[in-house]
């Protein structure tokens, strides 16, 4: 006979953070109460980067408004107005360079909290063969 | 005659009806059946999207919870039938077009027979609809039953 | 605003129209049989190993399928085109449409894949344990496919002018033809490897002219980003308003479109697929970093290209008069004019042409899909008739693209606003009624299917309400005003998010802390997004509890 065993994972959750894994199940999620370890550093870093974004892509508009008169007098690089270079050029890089950094902050919590994304691919099914997976 | 039959089933109510036949079949040639499910790429495809598509043929059939249990529902539903008269069942999932694939499967596996339901439409409904019976029966050597849906 | 204008056949412009170009026809054909191509050669013969892990796509290719869903006709030409006609408030366009990709990073990215639902309504449908949700949520999703198509639509019109030389109206129902043509060969070909080819070959088109404008002008060499602050200068020094900060719009509308766009790209529905297509969460990551640098590349070159083109059109077409009264279909069409009018060989403005219509209809085409399986997926099987088989859903689903494309081409005949302003109200809805709700529902476990439903409701209201009363209204009744002024200039169709958002964030907070909190497998569920665990491994334990009915065959 065969069984008609539904694709659950006979390797349940792995030993490695099976118990973290409870206790990541039972925390609250809000994001202004971050309930475990890993919430909280990780929201650190999000609420950093945020801040910091916040600045560069509102900061020079904001700036221009207040002080009108140096932004678009100050000209950069022959001829760009510091205001327009800023919108144009600026906050697009500083963006991406915030996004660089947060993706390293992120490694580096993965590297402290020993997650690894390698070992996710269970191949274990490297049978196709004639059953093509047995369901 | 026959050793291995092969139920090609969509999951719906008129597949089912060929199953009762199938099974028949296999309990009086003493043959084993082999349950299959296509996953139509080309529904996938507008019905979920491109990338969908994409993800099942790199091979990430695992994190498609719910396209999975379509499919083992629909060859489940065979298997537990078969298995009330004790014939062995396999049961396998494949993607692609279903007539093509539904050949392809049958003649890797060494199918005698591929018994399969049609929805018996007539008129602009099968030309828009088609019919994957009448495709597999015209594109397979292999002696082909098809069942008519019963209103 | 700028007032919409009245195509009719063949108007007075200073593209090069009417005439039928081979080469560039040519070079669109060649670019959409490669697109084609190469997802057809790429795809995988033998699609029965299911559960073999098979090729997997590293970060700078997924990167690059995100800089191609981005190159639509807004960001090849719209963008420019803004900034040309409205000086430094189009530059809001620029900001908004990169830097929000950021804000879906370190909010959204790991915590959707998390989750595991790659359309919007599956999400809010499972999120907030309700098909009423759902069923809106694909409603929104269509809405936001069709402002954003008609924006494409507009586009291919005028490039068709140029390139085929036929008039803008058959341009639109022409192109359009080959779009759903090209959706249904694409579906059957497979589009594997084919979005970083899109990427490729698009930006190419874009720059070579950008870089051959700057050559032949004398403007610039290496980084005509960078090199063009004396053409910046001058060309403030023709039209002031190129320039000056608040001259067209106030610093309230500079905000309110940026903070508009940036959240609209958070509320996106065909932005979430990217983050499934790859293998683990970490290329995710990295993948949308590098998809913000191939995004970045594009945007960097919309100013210079506006500079450049203000200059060419002020020597070449008004001869000292300035550039301002451009229309504002050459302003829409000013990344191909300007090519033209520094005497690019026709090849090469060809090129930039065509990847104009290539950008526009591979977008066109992501659109359409995205609203069929809406249709498909969330409508017609989750709510209306659950065990609909795979067939009936495929026959939803081409019904709805080819009655999306119909509808699209008759607006898109006479569109409402330009380019990028169509495309910045898709936004200004999916920010309103999409960001509040994924965010909420993200990160903080109590927000109810009350709450949503109420929030969702309330942002349709207002994103709606906004581009009627602005647009859609005085549009179809001829009259110039907005039906109510003073809402349009602090509830702007376009960029209606910066007051919806607040507002659909209260409304949420509000009804889900009066309402139920909901059920504990949903909290699990959000639970499971924020822990560090790769996904895999957790996902056997929750998905049980989060799919709950999934039809059985009968």
């Amino acid at each position: 006979m065969t069984e008609n065993t539904t694709q659950e994972t006979d390797d349940a959750v792995e030993t490695d953070g099976g118990v973290k894994t409870e206790a990541y199940l039972d925390k609250e999620i809000n994001i202004f109460k971050p309930a475990t370890p890993f919430m909280r550093d990780h929201l650190k870093v999000i609420w950093i980067s945020f801040a910091a974004w916040v600045l560069v892509v509102f900061g020079p508009t904001t700036a221009t408004v207040l002080a009108p008169d140096l932004m678009t007098e100050t000209t950069i690089l022959n001829g760009f107005p510091l205001h327009f270079f800023l919108a144009a050029i600026f906050t697009p890089l500083a963006a991406l360079l915030l996004s660089v950094g947060y993706a390293m902050q992120r490694d580096r919590l993965d590297t402290k909290y020993g997650i690894s994304h390698e070992s996710e691919e269970e191949t274990d099914s490297g049978t196709v063969a004639a059953d093509g997976g047995n369901e | 005659m026959y050793d291995t039959i092969l139920v090609p089933t969509d999951g719906s109510d008129t597949a089912e009806y060929a199953v009762e036949h199938a099974v028949d079949l296999a309990e009086k040639y003493d043959a084993d059946i082999h349950a299959l499910y296509v996953l139509d790429t080309s529904a996938i495809d507008v019905s979920l999207g491109t990338e969908q598509v994409d993800r099942i043929q790199q091979g990430q059939f695992e994190d498609m919870p719910e396209l999975q249990q379509r499919a083992n529902d629909a060859t489940g539903a065979v298997a537990s039938r078969a298995e009330t008269h004790d014939i062995d069942v396999t049961e396998a999932v494949v993607a692609g077009q279903p007539h093509k694939q539904i050949n392809s499967y049958a003649t890797d596996n060494d199918v005698d027979l591929i018994v399969m339901g049609s929805a018996g439409r007539s008129g602009v409904r099968r030309a828009l609809l088609g019919s994957v019976a009448e495709r597999t029966l015209r594109s397979t050597q292999i002696p082909v039953l098809v069942v008519d849906r019963q209103d | 605003m700028i007032e919409a204008i009245d195509p009719i056949v063949l108007q007075e412009t200073a593209l090069d129209v009417g005439e039928f170009k081979l080469i560039p026809a040519l070079t669109v054909v060649a670019m959409l049989v490669l697109f084609l191509g190469v997802g057809y050669f790429f795809r995988v013969a033998a699609v029965d190993e299911l559960w073999v892990a098979g090729r997997s796509i590293g970060s700078i290719e997924n990167g690059m399928a995100i800089g191609a869903n981005w190159m639509s006709a807004a960001s090849y030409l719209g963008v420019a085109s803004l900034i040309a006609l409205s000086g430094y408030f189009g530059l809001a366009y620029v900001v908004g449409w990169t830097t929000g990709y950021f804000i879906l990073l370190i909010f959204l990215a790991a915590q959707f894949r998390r989750f595991g639902k790659y359309t919007a309504p599956d999400f809010v449908g499972d999120r907030f344990y309700s098909d009423w949700a759902r069923g809106i949520a694909a409603f929104t999703t269509l809405a936001i496919a069709f402002t954003y198509a008609i924006g494409q639509a507009s586009g291919m019109g005028l490039m068709a002018q140029y390139i085929f030389g036929i008039s803008y109206e058959v341009g639109v129902i022409g192109l359009m033809a080959v779009t759903i043509a090209y959706v249904a060969l694409s579906g059957m070909l497979g589009t594997t490897k084919n979005m970083a080819i899109q990427y490729t070959i698009l930006i190419i088109a874009f720059t070579l002219g950008l870089y051959a404008v700057g050559w032949t002008q004398g403007w610039s060499t290496a980084l005509p980003y960078l090199e063009a602050g004396p053409q910046v200068a001058e060309a403030a020094s023709i039209e002031a308003q190129f320039v000056e900060p608040f001259a067209n719009a106030s610093y309230y509308a500079w905000i309110a479109l940026a903070f508009s766009l940036i959240v609209g790209t958070c509320g996106l529905p065909h932005v979430l697929v990217r983050f499934y297509t790859v293998d683990n969460e970490r290329t995710a990551r990295w993948s949308t970093v590098w998809g913000l640098f191939f995004i970045c590349l594009l945007y960097w070159g919309t100013a210079t290209y506006a500079a450049f083109g203000g200059l060419l059109y002020d020597s070449e077409v008004t001869g000292g008069d300035g550039f301002a009264q451009m229309l504002g279909i050459e302003a829409d069409a000013l990344v191909v004019l300007t090519a033209q009018l520094a005497d690019l060989p026709t090849w090469l403005v060809g090129l930039v042409a065509a990847g104009a219509v290539a950008a526009a209809l591979a977008t066109t085409a992501g659109l359409f899909i995205t609203a069929s399986s809406a249709a498909a997926h969330d409508i017609y099987t989750n709510l209306y008739k659950e065990n609909a088989t795979q067939r009936e859903q495929m026959i939803v689903g081409r019904s709805t693209i080819v009655g999306v494309g119909v509808l699209v081409a008759l607006i898109g005949l006479n569109p409402p606003a330009l380019i990028g302003e169509l495309v910045a109200m898709s936004f200004a809805i999916a920010g309103t009624v999409f960001f509040p709700v994924f965010f909420l529902g993200l990160w903080w476990e109590n927000t109810t299917r009350e709450g949503a439903l109420a929030g969702m409701l309330i942002g349709i209201a207002i994103s709606f309400g906004a581009i009627l009363n602005d647009t859609a209204i005085p549009m179809y009744t001829g009259v110039e005003e907005a039906v109510i002024p003073g809402l349009a200039t602090w509830v702007p169709g376009t960029s209606s998010a910066l007051v919806g958002v607040p507002v659909v964030f209260g409304v949420i907070i509000v009804v889900s802390l009066i309402t139920d909190e909901p059920p504990q497998h949903v909290k699990r569920l959000v639970r499971q997004c924020h822990s560090p665990e790769p996904m895999s491994k957790m996902e056997s334990a929750e998905d049980a509890a989060a799919d709950g009915g999934t039809p059985a065959d009968d």
